[in-house]
């Protein structure tokens, strides 16, 4: 067909349709823009036209969001590097494929490393594991990103249970060993095991994709199963939601009911309820609280610690901070100023809330401690603008081998112990950046380790090590930390450390050895020790 | 009248994906699209009251969702450069066009239409919409060049746009 519009002003052409794609990618620059926003104003048949394309785009993201993967996906960076791999490829008809090649790698594995781009797509926060027992996930390194956000990728919980918030509030308990992918805010399919799925009203339409169906939340809380066999049974809490099976039979089902579809997909029938079978939110909430307090218990008798306040005291002496540790019992209570008893990490567990102003607790731990780990469960509301956020910090900042353990404002650990009392000089170790996103405040588990024997400084975040450094400047043995007086969640003010340093957030079991801890240890701590 | 829960959940759900199409043009951000509609799905349902009628539903929504999504702009600080008053004013006559459309039967031909897409096109679209590549992110993985990136997209949008239109308009006339 001939047509006289010239293929630029065409609204029904490529050009149009390009800058339509990249507009909706937020990839047009302001003179494109431009463009686009004169073809909208000038011709009605471009405004017909841009809205088909959106829809059409927003349509197209629901098809592959609920479309079913015939095999797991491999990892986009391990896709990515094949498609440099082809580049390269394509270059060896050129004279200069030497070069091109390495220009091409250094290009392509510098996007990889911190190409935006891919960084936001790993970074997109979605969904945060917020609790657990004993999960053992498929892939070594596993599920999370550097800033505790769950992969939108294939995951396989081989053992355990998992706790994910999503965040638009929907909550999931997975029980593995479960096959799952989180497609979207608002779908995530199951190809094997338990799931229970917890809707707020406002993300009301959230879907689970089966083998054979799938099941749209009409507000309220529910449990899907698929068995090796590829079958799901479903069944409803609270609320109702629409059963589907793969030849589009439906099926509103309300609570205490349950349907069967098999693995095909081709029926759908009611069946027996079996809420047995699946580990709710509250439940876990409960479990995990059981298993904790057997652990705090068995914990308390370790030698080795120097303190232990497990913030569960509020009945016994509200306005301190008791030390549980059997070794030092009646010593190093901590004094509570300007904070407030505030729900724990998990049900029924009490921590402290800090204001980030003038909350603080009172603290002497005494003695010399040439090794020493600090672990403490923190969930952070707002990092200090320019300065430090305070955790626990020596008071006396002139005293030799003062102790500050902070976050610095580019959300990086900070512990640092003073070198001598004249001149304001210390040794510091930083954690990588980025451990704390206060946008989805949520509870972690961060742990320094200063060993004096091994010569190394370690961080770990949430059980995972993050950094270990040897150290080389000083000789640590000559440098044993003396926490002696101090504060956990400010600063002392003094003159010329005017700028607040008040930690903003909650915190919840604070722990000291006089032992560099192993890793196994320290992941062994923060299983007993989440939700 | 105001609209019962029901009916607003049900009008809601089913024409959720015009809402969402509706924000992402404004915010152009898939993912911000999402969390405005959500907004948007609450407001709805505690001011139910205001929404005379079935039929409001989607203009109300449409409307809420405008101010929600250049709020959502304006907090992210991106200027919507583009979007002046007179101009989504225009663009919501061409949105409401869209109203009396069936989402199941755009989904259905789409779905078709999808198929018959070759395997190079269908791994672009699933770049694209199932794992949310952009441009950069895309190229790399395809070895290709950006700029080719996202004119093969312009291409298979229209070649769908098209399908789709076939396959409606023969559902339309009885055909399908």
């Amino acid at each position: 067909m001939s047509s006289s519009i010239p293929p630029e002003n065409d609204p029904k052409g490529y050009e149009f349709a390009e800058l339509v794609a990249r507009h909706l990618a937020g990839e047009l620059t302001e003179e494109e823009q431009a463009v686009l926003g004169g073809r909208l104003r000038e011709d009605v048949e471009c405004r017909r036209e841009f809205v088909k394309l959106s829809l059409q785009a927003q349509m197209l993201t629901e098809q592959f969001a609920t479309r079913i993967w015939e095999a797991p996906r491999r990892p986009l960076r391990q896709r990515m590097w094949e498609g440099m791999r082809r580049s390269v490829g394509v270059m060896r008809i050129s004279p200069y494929r030497e070069i091109a090649a390495i220009l091409v790698i250094g290009l392509i594995v510098g996007a990889l490393m911190v190409g935006p781009k891919i960084a936001d797509y790993y970074a997109d926060p979605m969904a945060l594991v917020v609790g657990g027992l004993d999960p053992q996930w498929e892939s070594a390194e596993g599920p999370l990103n550097q800033s505790g956000f769950l992969l939108r990728e294939p995951q396989y919980l081989k053992g355990g249970v998992v706790e994910i918030s999503l965040k638009n509030g929907v909550r999931l308990v997975v029980q593995g060993p479960a096959r799952f992918c989180l497609n979207s805010q608002s779908v995530t399919r199951l190809d094997l095991g338990r799931i229970t799925v917890k809707v707020p009203k406002e993300a009301i339409g959230f879907a689970v994709l089966m083998p054979g169906g799938k099941v749209t939340d009409l507000g309220t809380e529910f449990g899907v199963e698929v068995g090796v066999d590829r079958a799901t049974h479903m069944e409803v809490f609270q609320g109702k939601v629409e059963a589907e099976n793969a030849v589009k039979q439906k099926q509103v089902v309300q609570a205490d009911q349950a349907v069967a579809i098999d693995g095909g997909g081709k029926s759908l029938k009611m069946e027996a309820a079996r809420p047995e079978s699946f580990v709710r939110q509250e439940q876990l909430g409960a479990m995990a609280l059981g298993r904790w307090k057997s652990y705090s218990e068995r914990l308390r008798q370790d030698p080795s610690l120097v303190a232990y306040y497990t913030f569960d005291n509020q009945a016994e002496a509200s306005y301190r901070l008791l030390n549980r540790a059997a070794a030092t019992l009646g010593r190093s209570d901590g004094v509570i100023e300007n904070c407030a008893w505030d729900e724990g990490r998990m049900p029924g567990k009490a921590g402290l809330r800090f204001n980030g102003k003038d909350s603080r607790v009172k603290v002497e731990i005494s003695g010399s401690l040439p090794s020493m780990t600090l672990g403490m469960w923190v969930k952070l509301e707002r990092l200090n603008e320019g300065t430090f956020t305070s955790l626990l910090v020596s008071e006396g900042a002139g005293r030799a081998k003062a102790f500050h353990f902070q976050i610095w404002k580019e959300r990086t650990i900070n512990a640092s112990i003073r070198q001598q009392s004249i001149e304001d000089m210390w040794w510091g170790f930083y954690s990588p950046e980025g451990l704390f996103d206060v946008r989805s405040p949520r509870w972690q588990w961060v742990v320094f380790v200063y060993d004096s024997r091994a010569r190394n400084a370690s961080f770990y975040m949430d059980g995972r090590l993050v950094l270990s450094q040897p150290i080389k400047q000083f000789n640590p043995e000559e440098y044993p930390i003396e926490i002696g007086a101090a504060q956990i969640g400010n600063f002392m003010d003094i003159p010329g450390h005017r700028a607040n340093r008040g930690m903003k957030g909650s915190m919840d079991e604070l722990v000291i050895f006089s032992r560099a801890l192993s890793e196994g240890e320290i992941q062994g701590m923060y299983k007993a020790g989440m939700k | 009248m105001a609209v019962s829960e029901s009916i607003l959940v049900t009008v809601a759900l089913r024409e959720r994906s015009k809402v969402i199409a509706y924000i992402w043009s404004v915010v152009h951000n898939g993912h911000l699209a999402e969390d405005v509609f959500q907004e948007v799905f609450l407001l709805a349902l505690q001011k139910r009251d205001s929404i005379e009628g079935a039929e409001q539903i989607l203009p109300w929504m449409r409307t809420t969702a405008r101010h929600c999504a250049l709020k959502a702009m304006a907090k992210q600080s991106k200027a919507p450069a583009l979007w002046d008053e007179k101009l989504l004013d225009e663009l919501d006559a061409a949105w409401g066009e869209q109203d009396t459309s069936h989402s199941d039967d755009f989904a259905d031909a789409l779905e078709r239409c999808l198929e018959r897409l070759n395997a190079k096109a269908r791994r672009i679209v699933e770049l694209r919409y199932g794992e949310c590549l952009r441009g950069e992110a895309m190229a790399a993985a395809l070895g290709i060049e950006v700029r080719s990136v996202y004119q093969a997209v312009s291409r298979i949008h229209v070649t769908l746009r098209e399908c789709i239109e076939r396959r409606v308009g023969l559902a339309g006339e009885g055909g399908r």
